[in-house]
């Protein structure tokens, strides 16, 4: 600050000047969106920057956490939980010793159970949501995902030559309050297996979604996710408010028979699951053509008893 | 690459810092990208830029604010310019040459409202190694040390970097003027 005061007027002049010199030539350079659409950061980049934010906060919940948990008080917290401990199991020893009742110990055992059931069931739950989780693996964390309630039998099912397990959230939307999924096509051809699924992010924050994909598909009454022929790891990405990214989607990389009537591809994001479905030319010329047929039964049915007859002749 | 990040060490800087990525990433790589006309080399700018900021982020007190812009922007283009450096040492060589022959500092004397519109012209054709050192030093108030904290290199060449870019400035404005008056 003191060196800004001193500053003679010839210096001011040439702080003046700079500042002139920057704006100009900034003007040229065109809004952030306008050059986040024509470049694509590299995956080394994007990946070395996640690094530095991810170890920013690791290293400032250390210091959080040193800064409010002294050791003193760490040792004491110890002493206190070792001492209930020992007190417990003396209580315990002694109930058996003393001849409690025994059945209240078997009653006690299948709840204990039940909740380390819980527990795993809630360690699980994340873990399959950043990605890391095992494709057999299913979580079903809401049952009113479930529109007509599966049978446990049923959370593996065999599909075209391989098991597909049972799709953690049957009920994914089109799209949530910020984000929304868009197919090229909602038909496919079965010749050309590579799609674009557009996401956008129509919120005012940024979001994340991980670029790994699930394809499920319909199988009689629920949706199986189908593994791809080798898992490869994703990563979670960036997109900014008011942005959409294209991202390409090699079916020829899953093994599918095309002849489910409908498919879907679900995106993970932070707000949630998003999903989109399509099917393929043949099941979807097929499923026409029998609405058609129905349709024209109806109207037949529906028709004058003139009309039938004539159409009869 | 932890002992930089250590020094962010409140959930605020942290997301200052993410503010500043995710609204600048893009425009900084622009930036660099126009030195070096080069995507991969602009990357690397851009990192080497993010890396300097964590350790200089007190300059930045609003994230949305022209001058956090502008600070931004001399950092990635000094970055970019440290990197065009490398490739052509040749250039530093010659420098030291030109260094030989020492003149008096009359730059002060230069600088006069006369003259605004040739500094202008002079700054605008600057170095750009030369005016980053001024835009830290003139726009950011940095001292030699932080400003050699940045670029890599010494307090006592940052000085160094400094006399000769007010040098080459009052070269530049001495020759703009007798073009001018010649015309």
């Amino acid at each position: 600050m003191k060196e800004h005061e001193t500053r003679s007027k010839g210096e001011e002049l040439l702080t003046r000047v700079l500042e002139e010199c920057l704006e100009e030539d900034l003007s040229f350079v065109p809004p952030e969106g306008e050059i986040a659409r024509t470049h694509r950061f590299s995956r080394e980049f994007e990946q070395w920057m996640q690094e530095i934010l991810e170890g920013m906060s690791a290293a400032c919940r250390k210091k959080e956490i040193r800064r409010h948990f002294s050791p003193r008080l760490g040792q004491w917290a110890a002493c206190i939980l070792i001492f209930c401990v020992c007190g417990w199991l003396f209580v315990q020893v002694g109930g058996q010793i003393g001849g409690f009742d025994t059945k209240e110990t078997a009653e006690e055992a299948p709840a204990s159970e039940t909740a380390e059931e819980e527990a795993v069931a809630a360690e699980d739950a994340p873990a399959e949501d950043m990605g890391t989780g095992s494709a057999d693996t299913v979580t079903q964390e809401d049952p009113d995902n479930f529109e007509s309630g599966p049978d446990e039998g049923q959370a593996v099912k065999e599909y075209c030559g391989q098991e597909v397990s049972l799709a953690s959230q049957q009920k994914v939307q089109e799209q949530s309050d910020s984000v929304t999924t868009r197919l090229n096509c909602p038909v496919l051809d079965e010749d050309n297996p590579v799609l674009m699924l557009t996401i956008g992010n129509t919120g005012e924050e940024n979001i994340r979604y991980y670029n790994r994909y699930d394809l499920e598909v319909w199988l009689e009454d629920a949706w199986y996710r189908i593994p791809p022929k080798s898992e490869e790891a994703g990563e979670w990405l960036i997109l900014e408010a008011g942005m959409a990214v294209d991202e390409e989607v090699d079916l020829s990389l899953y093994q599918i028979d095309h002849d489910a009537r409908q498919y879907r591809l679900v995106t993970r994001t932070e707000q949630g699951r998003v999903g989109i479905e399509f099917t393929f030319e043949e099941v979807f010329k097929e499923t026409m053509e029998t609405d058609a047929e129905l349709k024209r039964s109806a109207c037949l049915s529906e028709a004058p008893e003139g009309f039938q007859n004539a159409k009869a002749l | 690459m932890f002992l930089f990040l250590a020094l962010l060490d409140n959930p605020e800087e942290q997301e200052k810092f993410t503010e500043v990525y995710n609204q600048y990433r893009h425009f900084m790589w622009y930036v660099a990208n126009q030195k070096l006309q080069d995507e991969h080399l602009a990357e690397d700018a851009v990192q080497e830029a993010f890396f300097a900021l964590t350790r200089h982020l007190d300059q930045v007190e609003d994230v949305h604010s022209q001058r956090t812009r502008k600070f931004l922007a001399t950092i990635v283009r000094s970055k970019a310019v440290d990197i065009l450096r490398k490739r052509k040492p040749t250039e530093e060589l010659k420098e030291y040459l030109a260094e030989e022959k020492r003149d008096e500092d009359i730059l002060e004397q230069y600088l006069t409202k006369e003259n605004y519109h040739y500094l202008i012209s002079c700054i605008l054709e600057l170095e750009d190694h030369y005016r980053v050192v001024f835009e830290y030093k003139y726009l950011y108030q940095m001292g030699d040390a932080q400003i050699g904290d940045i670029l890599g290199i010494s307090a006592k060449n940052v000085n160094v970097r400094y006399f000769r870019a007010r040098k080459k400035l009052q070269e530049m404005i001495q020759k703009e003027g007798s073009r001018f008056e010649r015309a």
